[in-house]
């Protein structure tokens, strides 16, 4: 009689596992939209996709992490702008975490990640600043037609003024280069500080899952 | 060999391609699926779902506010006299800010109101204090706004006292930078900016905000540092004006990504020379 109970079937582990690695890349996907107290310093905040890019990547390999850089990034780039690509940045996150974990230089604890979080996220936002510096800043902000002239999101480039202007004017947009690398200091520390500060939020739930999920697998069927 | 690899990876690289599919769907449609997801995860967090009503702190505020509406009214009677189209005041969608940018470079909010209350991709967007942006992305439920903060944003200026004409682009803080058509200035701190009669995207007049420092030997054109009368980190609520919508060509994906080149989006400036 008792038999004949149907028994508790476990879910498939690998088809858990890809849940929640969809289920932890979504979370992030909220969480960096957002701006929960306490996520901020110097109105920087936490840069949760890098870190769910290197909880992922600190046990895999190189491949495995440039795959997840890379399909973080294009995720980030859907968030934000496509240009400059965050894309780069995510793949030498992914690659270099991975890298360090076979130097075996460091463990999967608590401070090696932060360590690894701080690290990488000045690595990411320096990369940012370059492609802004070195780029061509060709913006991706929609077109305005049926105003004559104009063909700025909103622009005073009307032919009267700047015909009756002696300054061969050139309109400027984007960030200036002067203004990048005093922007980048503040964004690498702050974001660095404070992405390390909650990487383990991210970190430890994924890695404790995927180190039970290696132990259960090794186990003889 | 390459058999035996397949095998024994082809779970995972299908697991891979789909992944990689999904990511550059994201990316085509400018995240407009995961905008729409933010959108209902956080819907039971916001319990203030009311705009707040317009305080009047003080007495002062009352009779400021007061002679205001005179003016307005008054301002409206001679338009009509002129024969001018009465400015569009009405139809504005009041919107909670609900989601910030994903990185720090950039300037956007994302608000709880979308094409479903009719916005637009080119609303203007305003909040007390002033303009604070337009919209550039529409999806059902949110919709994405630029803030006049962001470096890419440019809006014609005109400094009231003066009414010398220029345009202000951000500095991803609470001041921008205004550009002067003209050399010889006799614009001073303390002076009042708001929006241009040559501004394309906002009505003229609109308040943005007052010049803090004024460098005349700027190259190639004399700037000011202009401080923004909207709080623009601190804003819970949004004016949006769907009425007021430019007509965008191209634009930062209208849902489906069609009109969307490939990498981003065209360029706004068309260069002179």
């Amino acid at each position: 009689m008792l038999r004949r109970l149907p028994r508790f079937q476990a879910p498939d582990p690998n088809l858990l596992n890809w849940l929640i690695v969809v289920l932890s890349v979504l979370a992030c996907v909220l969480l960096s939209l957002s701006r929960l107290p306490g996520t901020q310093l110097a109105d920087v905040s936490v840069n949760w996709l890098m870190v769910w890019v290197v909880s992922w990547s600190v046990r895999r390999s190189l491949l495995q992490g440039a795959i997840a850089g890379l399909i973080l990034g294009l995720i980030q780039d859907s968030l934000t702008a496509t240009q400059p690509s965050h894309v780069l940045g995510l793949v030498a996150v992914g690659v270099l975490t991975a890298l360090l974990q076979k130097q075996r230089y460091i463990q999967e604890d608590f401070v090696s990640v932060a360590l690894i979080v701080f690290a990488m996220a000045i690595l990411s936002e320096t990369i940012f600043a370059l492609q802004l510096t070195f780029l061509v800043q060709d913006y991706s902000l929609p077109i305005v037609t049926g105003a004559g002239e104009f063909s700025l999101g909103d622009s005073l480039l009307d032919a009267d003024l700047s015909q009756g202007s002696d300054l061969g004017w050139v309109e400027l947009r984007g960030y200036q280069p002067a203004e990048i690398w005093p922007r980048h200091q503040r964004v690498a520390l702050s974001s660095a500080i404070v992405s390390s500060l909650w990487a383990p939020l991210i970190a430890y739930p994924l890695n404790r899952w995927w180190e039970w999920l290696e132990r259960s697998q090794e186990l003889p069927r | 060999m390459l058999y035996h690899w397949w095998n024994q990876y082809w779970s995972k690289t299908v697991l891979v391609a789909v992944f990689l599919a999904s990511a550059w769907f994201l990316r085509q449609t400018n995240g407009a699926l995961l905008q729409e997801l933010f959108y209902g995860v956080t819907q039971p967090l916001r319990l203030n779902a009311t705009p707040p009503a317009a305080q009047l702190s003080d007495a002062r505020t009352l009779e400021l506010q007061e002679r205001l509406l005179e003016l307005q009214a008054e301002n409206q009677q001679l338009r009509t006299t002129l024969g001018e189209s009465a400015e569009a005041g009405a139809g504005a969608v009041p919107a909670p800010v609900i989601g910030r940018a994903a990185n720090q470079w950039w300037q956007y909010v994302l608000i709880g109101r979308g094409a479903k209350d009719g916005i637009q991709v080119g609303s203007p967007v305003q909040a007390a204090g002033g303009v604070v942006g337009y919209i550039i992305q529409v999806t059902p439920n949110t919709s994405k706004v630029l803030l006049i903060s962001d470096p890419r944003s440019s809006v014609g200026a005109m400094v009231t006292r003066t009414r010398t004409q220029g345009y202000v682009r951000g500095k991803a803080t609470d001041e921008l930078e205004m550009s002067f058509f003209e050399k010889d200035l006799a614009v001073t701190p303390g002076d009042v900016v708001v929006t241009s009669s040559s501004s394309t995207l906002f009505a003229p007049g609109l308040p943005i905000g007052v010049v803090q420092s004024v460098n005349q030997q700027a190259s190639p054109v004399p700037t000011a540092l202009v401080k923004l009368n909207a709080p623009i980190g601190k804003l819970e609520w949004m004016m949006v004006f769907p009425a007021k919508a430019v007509k965008i060509e191209g634009g930062l994906g209208e849902g489906d990504g069609a009109g969307s080149q490939a990498d981003g989006l065209p360029n706004l400036i068309e260069p002179r020379s």
